[in-house]
C-alpha cells in the first residue's frame, strides 16, 4: 500500500533528496526574485542574515519532525509554548552572567524533557490524539508562564556566551548559521545510521512490524515526545540570545510555521518518512518568502494573501497525501516515477 | 408493572451511558454545577438568556468544525473564515434595510465559497487539511485586513437589537442554535450524513463500497461553512462592529469543544450535539474564571487542564465501555 517501504534504499535517498533539492531550488528562485525586486536583497549579507533568522524556525521544526516522523498522528504545537519557558526561565537563571550558563542550560533542558514526556505520557502510554493533548499542554505551559510572571514582562536579558552563540559571527559567517550547520549534520547520522534512528522511521513507517522486530513502541514514542520537548526548550533558550530579551509569548508564532516547514520540505504528515535536510529546505523557503513579502511592501494583507496562496501552490506540488481515488498528478510525477 | 417500569428505566440509563454523549453531557453537567455555584442566579431567565447569547458564536463553530472533524479532516481557517464574514458584513450593511438584505447573503456565499476552496485542497488535491487549511486560513486574514485594516466600522442596529430581544424563551442565539442543530438533525438521517460517517471512519473501505468519498468531503466543508456562517453572523451581532482579529481565537477553541464533546480525531466517532455541549462546556469555563474571581493570568492554564482532564476522562471511559466506538444519535 504504502510504496516507501517496498522502495529500494536507492530509489528512497535518490526520492528524498529530489524533494530537499526542489525546495532548495524554490529558496534560490525566490532570492533570485527579491534581488531582482529590491537590490540587496540577494547580497551575501542579506542572505546570511535570512538564514540565520531561519535557525530558530529550524530548530523548533528538528522537534516537530521527529515527533511527526514517529507516525501515528504525532504532531507537536506545544513546541512554542516550550521555547517560550526555555527563553523566559533562561532569562530569568541566567541574570545577564555567564556563570549562570550551565545551570541555566540544565534547568531549561530539564523542564523541557518534563513536558515533552507529560505529552508523551498521554500521547504514548493513553493512547490520547496529539493534536489535542499538545494543543492543550501549550495551554498550560504558556498559562504557567503567565502565572509565572504574574502576567508582566521579563526583566532579565540572556548572558554575553548565549549572545555569540546566537547573534555573533565566525569567519564572517553567523554563528547561529554554523550551529544551524553541524545540528544538521549531527541529525543526518543519527537519523540515517544509529538505531534510535532507524527505530524512528521504523515506527513511524509500521508500527506492528517495528513491535514484531522487538521495538517497544509506546515507550519509543514516549521518549521521542521527551527529545522533542528538550530540542524546543534549548530552541527557546538561543532565541532569548538571539533577541536579547525574553517576554511571554516569545515562541508561539512559530507553532504552525514548525509543522509548515516539515510539509513544505516534503515530509509526509503521516510519519515514516524524511529526513532534516528536507526540513532545513521548508525552513529557509518560508523564511525567504516572508522576508520577500515584507520587502514588496505589500502591507500586512497583502502578505498574508501571497504566502497563503503560495503555500498552498507548493503543498499542491509536493506536499500531497497519497490516497485512493485519484491520479498523482502532474507535479508529483515529475518528482518520483509513479508507481503502479 | 412497576417491574417493568424500572426494567426499562434501567435499559434507558444502558443506553445512555452507551451513547457517545453521556460523557460530553458528564462534562457538561459538572462544569454547569461549578459555574452555578461561583455565579449566582445562573438559572435566571435573564442570565440564562445572556449567557445563551454570549455562548452561541463558539457552540456554533464547533459544531460546524465537528461536522469536518467527523468526516476526517480539520479545518485552522475557521476563525480567520470567521473574521472575514464579520469583516464582509461590517463592510455591506448600512442603515438600510436593503443592505442587510444584501450582506447577508454574500457573507453566507463567502463561507460557502472557502468552504469549497478548503474541501477541494483537502479532497481533490489531497493536501494533508491541517496544513492546508492553515495556508487558507492566511489568505481569509489577509482578505479581512483588506476590509478592514482597523477595527471598526458600522452594522446595522437592528442585528444586534434583534440578536438580543427576547419574547419569552424565544430569541435569535435560541433560533441559531436550534437551526445548526436541526440542519445537522436533517442531514444525519440521510445520504450525506452517513456518508459522512463513513467517509470519516474509514475512507478506504467507503470508496471500495461505491461512496464518492472526495465529493463526501467537500460536502462536509460545505456544511461545516454553513455552521461557521450562523457563527460569524452571531459574533457581528454581538460586537456590531467589524474586526479582522476577531475570530483568532475560535479556531482553536472549536477544536478543543469537538473533542471535549466526545468527537475523535481521527473522524467518524461522536455527535455534532456533543460538540455543541463541548463549546457551552468550554464557555462556561471562561465563565468560572471571570466570576471566581480567578485572576486572569490563570484563565489559560485552567483552560489547557480542563481539556486535558476531559481527553483523560474519555480515554478512561472507552476502556470501560468499549461499544462507545458507535456513532450514536
Amino acid at each position: 500500500m504504502n510504496p516507501v517501504q517496498t522502495d529500494s534504499a536507492a530509489r528512497l535517498f535518490w526520492r528524498e533528496n529530489a524533494k530537499a533539492l526542489a525546495s532548495f531550488g524554490v529558496v534560490v528562485l525566490l532570492i533570485a526574485v527579491g534581488g531582482a525586486v529590491s537590490s540587496g536583497f540577494a547580497s551575501s549579507g542579506h542572505v546570511l542574515m535570512l538564514v540565520k533568522t531561519g535557525a530558530f524556525l529550524g530548530f523548533l521544526s528538528l522537534a516537530q519532525l521527529i515527533v511527526i516522523v514517529s507516525g501515528n498522528g504525532g504532531i507537536d504545537l506545544s513546541v512554542g509554548a516550550v521555547a517560550s519557558v526555555g527563553a523566559v526561565v533562561g532569562a530569568a537563571l541566567l541574570r545577564g552572567q555567564d556563570a549562570n550558563a550551565a545551570t541555566a542550560f540544565a534547568v531549561v533542558a530539564a523542564l523541557g524533557l518534563a513536558v515533552g514526556l507529560a505529552n508523551g505520557l498521554m500521547v504514548s502510554f493513553l493512547g490520547l490524539p496529539p493534536l489535542i493533548v499538545t494543543l492543550a499542554m501549550a495551554s498550560v505551559v504558556n498559562g504557567s508562564i503567565y502565572i509565572y510572571s504574574k502576567g508582566l514582562a521579563v526583566s532579565a536579558t540572556s548572558s554575553p556566551l548565549l549572545k555569540s552563540l546566537s547573534n555573533g559571527t565566525t569567519l564572517g559567517i553567523p554563528n547561529a548559521i554554523l550551529v544551524w550547520i553541524a545540528v544538521s549534520a549531527a541529525c543526518g547520522v543519527v537519523l540515517k545510521y544509529t538505531r534510535t534512528g532507524v527505530k524512528l522511521y521504523g515506527v513511524g513507517a509500521n508500527e506492528l512490524a517495528a513491535t514484531l522486530k522487538g521495538v517497544k513502541v509506546p515507550r519509543f514514542r514516549f521518549w521521542v515526545y521527551g527529545a522533542s520537548g528538550l530540542i524546543s526548550a534549548v530552541s527557546g533558550l538561543l532565541l532569548l540570545g538571539y533577541i536579547g530579551t525574553a517576554f511571554l509569548d516569545i515562541g508561539s508564532r512559530y507553532v504552525l510555521p514548525s509543522v509548515a516547514a516539515v510539509t513544505i520540505g516534503g515530509v509526509s504528515i503521516q510519519g515514516g518518512a524524511g529526513g532534516y535536510l528536507q526540513v532545513v529546505a521548508g525552513t529557509l523557503v518560508l523564511t525567504v518568502l516572508s522576508a520577500l513579502l515584507v520587502s514588496l511592501q505589500t502591507g500586512e494583507a497583502g502578505r498574508q494573501i501571497v504566502l497563503g496562496l503560495v503555500l498552498l501552490l507548493l503543498l499542491a506540488i509536493y506536499g500531497r497525501e497519497r490516497t485512493r481515488g485519484g491520479s498523482l498528478g502532474f507535479f508529483s510525477g515529475l518528482l518520483h516515477k509513479r508507481r503502479s | 408493572m412497576r417491574a417493568r417500569w424500572t426494567q426499562g428505566a434501567a435499559r434507558g440509563l444502558a443506553s445512555l451511558a452507551d451513547s457517545a454523549l453521556f460523557l460530553p453531557l458528564l462534562i457538561f453537567a459538572l462544569i454547569l454545577l461549578v459555574n452555578a455555584i461561583v455565579q449566582p442566579g445562573l438559572f435566571q431567565p435573564r442570565i440564562v438568556r445572556s449567557n445563551t447569547a454570549s455562548f452561541a458564536p463558539l457552540i456554533l463553530v464547533a459544531a460546524g468544525q465537528a461536522v469536518i472533524v467527523l468526516s476526517g479532516s480539520l479545518d485552522l481557517s475557521v476563525g480567520a473564515g470567521m473574521s472575514l464574514i464579520n469583516c464582509i458584513l461590517s463592510a455591506i450593511m448600512t442603515d438600510s434595510v436593503g443592505s442587510s438584505a444584501l450582506a447577508l447573503p454574500a457573507g453566507l456565499a463567502a463561507a460557502l465559497l472557502m468552504g469549497l476552496v478548503n474541501g477541494v485542497a483537502v479532497a481533490y488535491l489531497r493536501l494533508p487539511s491541517l496544513i492546508a487549511t492553515f495556508a487558507t486560513s492566511a489568505i481569509w486574514f489577509g482578505a479581512a485586513l483588506l476590509l478592514r485594516p482597523q477595527p471598526g466600522g458600522f452594522v446595522t442596529p437592528w442585528i444586534s437589537t434583534f440578536y438580543y430581544l427576547f419574547l419569552g424563551p424565544v430569541a435569535l442565539p435560541l433560533l441559531l442554535l436550534l437551526a445548526a442543530l436541526g440542519g445537522w438533525a436533517l442531514v444525519r438521517r440521510r445520504r450525506l450524513g452517513r456518508y459522512i460517517y463513513a467517509v470519516g471512519s474509514n475512507e478506504e473501505a467507503a470508496y471500495d463500497s461505491g461512496v464518492n468519498a472526495p465529493r463526501v468531503k467537500v460536502g462536509a466543508y460545505l456544511l461545516g461553512w454553513g455552521f461557521v456562517f450562523l457563527a460569524a453572523f452571531a459574533v457581528t451581532a454581538q460586537m456590531s462592529s467589524g474586526d479582522a482579529y476577531m475570530g483568532n481565537p475560535f479556531t482553536l477553541n472549536s477544536i478543543a469543544a469537538v473533542v471535549v464533546g466526545g468527537i475523535s480525531l481521527a473522524g467518524g466517532k461522536g455527535t455534532v450535539l456533543g460538540a455543541m455541549l463541548g463549546g457551552a462546556t468550554l464557555s462556561m469555563v471562561i465563565n468560572i474564571i471571570y466570576y471566581a474571581n480567578v485572576p486572569s493570568v490563570y484563565q489559560e492554564f485552567v483552560k489547557g487542564s480542563i481539556i486535558i482532564v476531559a481527553l483523560a476522562l474519555t480515554i478512561v471511559y472507552r476502556r470501560r465501555v468499549p461499544r462507545l466506538a458507535g456513532t450514536g444519535p
